[in-house]
Order: structure tokens, then sequence, then C-alpha cells
């Protein structure tokens, strides 16, 4: 059975990487393929051994999926926020520090995980309906202090911010499939892209520092810690909330971030939503990722399970961390060789077509809008978190209406 | 730089208007309860029926609750808020096909009444 469990730790980590560093492959697809074929794998494994696959696969995906989106432009529904801080680093040739300061981001999600696990198993049934309540005005909150920070202009964030929540609205309300698809890879992934294109961006030789060497002062560090600690046990447990929200909530309770710690703190909440939401789903029965949706599909949880599924949470974790080191070198040496004009319009296509095979021609049509929506932001010179009103503006009105 | 911003604000702004109308007048396929197979899977489907059996769990905003055509019965689940059925009328009730515990049943994401 120990043999069993660590073949399906590193077997996780393998297909965790695959999906991670693949444009538009979400963990989701891989636990719904997984579903489909759950029947013929329970009469080989054991559910646990599937579970242990799940959790493995998640973890390694919330640490290497930033490496495509740092450096190609190409997010996922969980960090397309790191693409605005990201690029910015690339065309400076530090997108490998970027790749590691969300990596230590992560890490110390680890250990935020494994400190908050007690704290959720004993009193998340309890707080559960009173955070719930509480929730919109807290987001409510969020957006006003977004918009009241912009430096530039104060009428274009609040623009920018209302044109997103309406084309959130429309986009969720489609008869889609993953509709979050084509509204996050317009807004922020295919409009950079395009905006690099348009510019004649070269891309410089890419610095490979020594970890020790990639620093970040200790206040900001805990600055950065500190924020994911405030929004993602909230976004672990809450309905409609994801990282996107808690990266929002997090940057904006503790203030101005610079990119540094704007990366250490989305590394984290990646990482602690998807960590916690297994533990989420033993205290309260609520499934708040697609991982965990499957998990709640091949297994009943025990307390003796969700112990091991922290052991995986952390031992894949601190794999990842090497894992994602290694390729994130990798492309560090890559992406200065290649026409970074020629590469973007690939991956542009790429995406395009990711978008098209699953969301169809409507998903399709919402992501071309979202690009312009996109545009305009960056057009406007105001910050693109305000794009996050694509989410916010639903979860709201899902809470108060 | 301030024609590109002018360009993408009006397409932006058409483009969301465009949505807005697809979303509200685009109604997935309409299927009876018998033929919905393993094939629809994860699809967004539409079902005209009567819903009943409503189960509100421990005061939350999550609903169980049943939809019943000439054909047969399926479960739905619902998040809501604010959820108020007339077990009587008749709804077209859109949503996606998921399964749960081996049993299909419909994640519902929008209940209209029919006729409207």
């Amino acid at each position: 059975m120990v043999i069993e469990l660590i073949i399906a730790l590193l077997f996780g980590i393998l297909i965790g990487t695959i999906t991670g560093i693949t444009p538009g492959i979400h963990i989701n697809l891989v636990s719904a393929i997984l579903l489909g074929i759950s029947a013929f794998l329970l009469s080989i494994v054991s559910p646990l051994v599937l579970v242990v696959f799940l959790v493995s696969m998640a973890m390694t995906h919330t640490f290497v999926d930033y490496v495509p989106s740092i450096f190609l432009g190409a997010p996922d529904e969980e960090n397309f926020l790191s693409i605005l801080p990201g690029h910015e680093m690339l065309i400076k040739g530090e997108a490998y520090s970027a790749v590691v300061y969300t990596l230590y981001g992560s890490l110390s999600g680890l250990l935020i995980i494994l400190i908050f696990s007690p704290i959720f198993f004993f009193f998340l049934p309890i707080i559960y309906p009173y955070a719930e309540r509480i929730m919109p005005f807290i987001l409510i909150l969020a957006c006003f202090f977004l918009i009241y920070f912009e430096k530039s202009s104060k009428l274009w964030a609040f623009l920018i911010f209302v044109i997103s929540g309406l084309l959130g609205i429309a986009t969720l309300n489609l008869p889609i499939k993953e509709p979050l698809l084509p509204l996050f890879t317009g807004l922020f992934g295919v409009s950079s892209l395009i905006t690099s294109i348009t510019k004649k961006q070269t891309i410089p030789d890419q610095k490979i520092k020594p970890l020790k060497e990639i620093k970040l002062p200790k206040t900001s560090f805990f600055k950065s810690i500190f924020a994911s600690i405030i929004a993602s046990p909230l976004c672990s447990f809450l309905p409609g909330m994801g990282s996107g929200q808690a990266a929002v909530i997090g940057s904006e309770v503790i203030g101005d971030l610079d990119r540094k710690e704007f990366l250490v703190l989305l590394g984290a909440i990646n990482t602690i939503v998807t960590g916690l939401s297994f533990i989420t789903l033993y205290t309260i029965s609520k499934a708040r990722t697609g991982v965990a949706v499957a998990i709640e599909e091949i297994i009943q949880l025990s307390i003796k399970d969700l112990i091991i599924i922290t052991g995986v949470i952390f031992i894949s974790g601190i794999i990842s961390f090497f894992v994602t080191i290694f390729i994130a070198k990798y492309f560090a040496k890559f992406i200065s060789k290649v026409n970074y004009q020629i590469l973007s319009i690939i991956i542009i296509l790429i995406l395009f077509g990711v978008v098209f095979y699953f969301s169809g021609f409507l998903g399709f049509l919402a992501m071309l809008v979202s690009v312009c929506v996109g545009l305009t932001c960056i057009y406007a010179g105001v910050r693109r978190t305000h794009m996050m009103g694509s989410l916010l503006i639903s979860t709201i009105l899902y809470y108060i209406l | 730089m301030k024609t590109n911003l002018k360009i993408c604000l009006a397409l932006s702004l058409f483009g969301i208007l465009l949505l807005i109308f697809l979303s509200s007048h685009l109604t997935p396929k309409e299927y009876d309860i018998m033929n919905i197979t393993e094939k629809d899977m994860n699809n967004y489907i539409a079902i005209s029926g009567q819903i009943s059996n409503i189960r509100n769990f421990e005061e939350s905003q999550f609903y169980i609750l049943t939809i019943t055509d000439n054909t047969g019965s399926i479960t739905g689940t619902l998040n809501s808020y604010n959820l108020s059925i007339n077990k009587t009328q008749e709804y077209l009730i859109t949503g996606k096909i998921t399964k749960y515990e081996n049993e299909t049943q419909i994640n519902i994401g929008k209940i209209i009444e029919n006729g409207y």
C-alpha cells in the first residue's frame, strides 16, 4: 500500500507538472477524466491512492503554473494576476526571479496550511455561517479600496471595473463550458501578448541568480504572507470565491504591494486555497475546487485520510519547488533565444484553439470581447487588477441577490 | 494611443452588449428528462418541468430539488439566497449535467417561469 501511495504521489507530480507548463490545460480536466474512468481504476487500486494522486497533482500545478504565466503570458484561472508583475520582470530579464518569488510564497503557503489545518478543523464549522454573512461587505470594501487607491485615473479605474463586471456577468450567464477560461485568457493573457507584439518587445537575456541572491526584505515578505493569511482561508471555504478574489482582498487590506511582494502573495494564496480546500471538504463537506469535487466523488474522507492528505500536500509541495526551479531555469535560457513576436503569435493561436475547443464559438466570442476590455485597460493606463471586477461584481451579486 | 483607446472601448461596449443579449436570449438545447444520457455529462441543457421536494440544507443557500416532466424526474442542485417556487407552475430550468454518487443530476443555473 505504501509503495502504491508513493507511486501515486510521484505520478501526481508528473501530471501536475505537465498541466502546469501547458497553457490552457487545467487540473480540473484531468480530474474529470479520472472521474470518468474511476470505476475501472478503483478495481485496481484503493480510493486513497487516487486521492493521493489528485492532491499531489493539484499541489504541483499550483507551483509550476507560474512558469508559462510569467514567461509566456499564458494564464490559467488561478494565476492570471501574476502575468502583470511577471511580464514586467520578464522584459527586465528577471523572469526567473519572478518565478522564484511565487515559489517562496508557495512554500510559505505550505507552512500556513499546516498551521491553519487544525484551526480549520475545529473552528470552521462554527465560523462558516457568520463568515458567509459578512463576505459581501468585505468584497464591497475591497472593491472600494481597489478603485480609491488607483494613482492614475480613478474615473478610468471605475469604468474598467464596471465594464469588466458587466463582461463577467454576461460571460458567466452564457451556456458555455468553462466560462472563466475565455474570460481570463482574454482579459489578462491575449491582451498582454498583443501589446507585446505591437510594441515589438524584445526579451533580454534572463538572469539566473542563485537562490540566496533572490531575496526580499523581511518586512516585505511578512507583509505578503500576512495578507495571504487574512484572505486565503476565507476564499478556501466560501462559495464564489477563489484565488483572484483572495489576492485583491489581501493586497487591498495590506495596502501598496510592490511587484515582488505581490508575486509572493499570489504564490502563497494559490497554494493555501488549494491545500485548505481538502480540509474544508472534510470539515464542512463543501468542495470548493474541481479536485475537491473529484475527491468527494471517490472517497468519504476520514481523519486518517486527512492526515495522509496533509502529508502529501507537504511532500509534493517541497518536490514541486525543485521541479519548478529546474523548469524555470530551462525557460529562462530558452526565452531570449526565440523571436518573442513569433512566440507570442503562436501562444495566442494555441490559446484561441484551447478556448474554442473547451468553450466553443460562444466562448471564443467572449474571449474576443475580453481581449478588447483588456486592451482598453492597458491603453487607459490604469492597474489591470481593476479587471477583477469581472469576478468581484458577480460574486457580490451572488451573495446579495 | 488615444485612438486605440477609443476603438477598444467602443468594441468592448458593443461586445458586452452583444454578450448580454446572447446570454439572455440563448437557451441551451431542451431535453426530455428520459433522453438525458452519459453523453450529456458536463453539457448545458434546458428542461421544461415542475419543481417539487425542495430541501434546504442547514439554513444555507444550498438547495436540492426534484424536477419532473412527462417523461421522468431528475435531481437538481441550486445555490440561491432567495428561492421562491410555485409547485404547480411550469418552469424552464437550465443548467449543467453532472454526476453525484452515480446519480445523474443537474446543477441549476437559471429557473424561469415557462412562457416568459
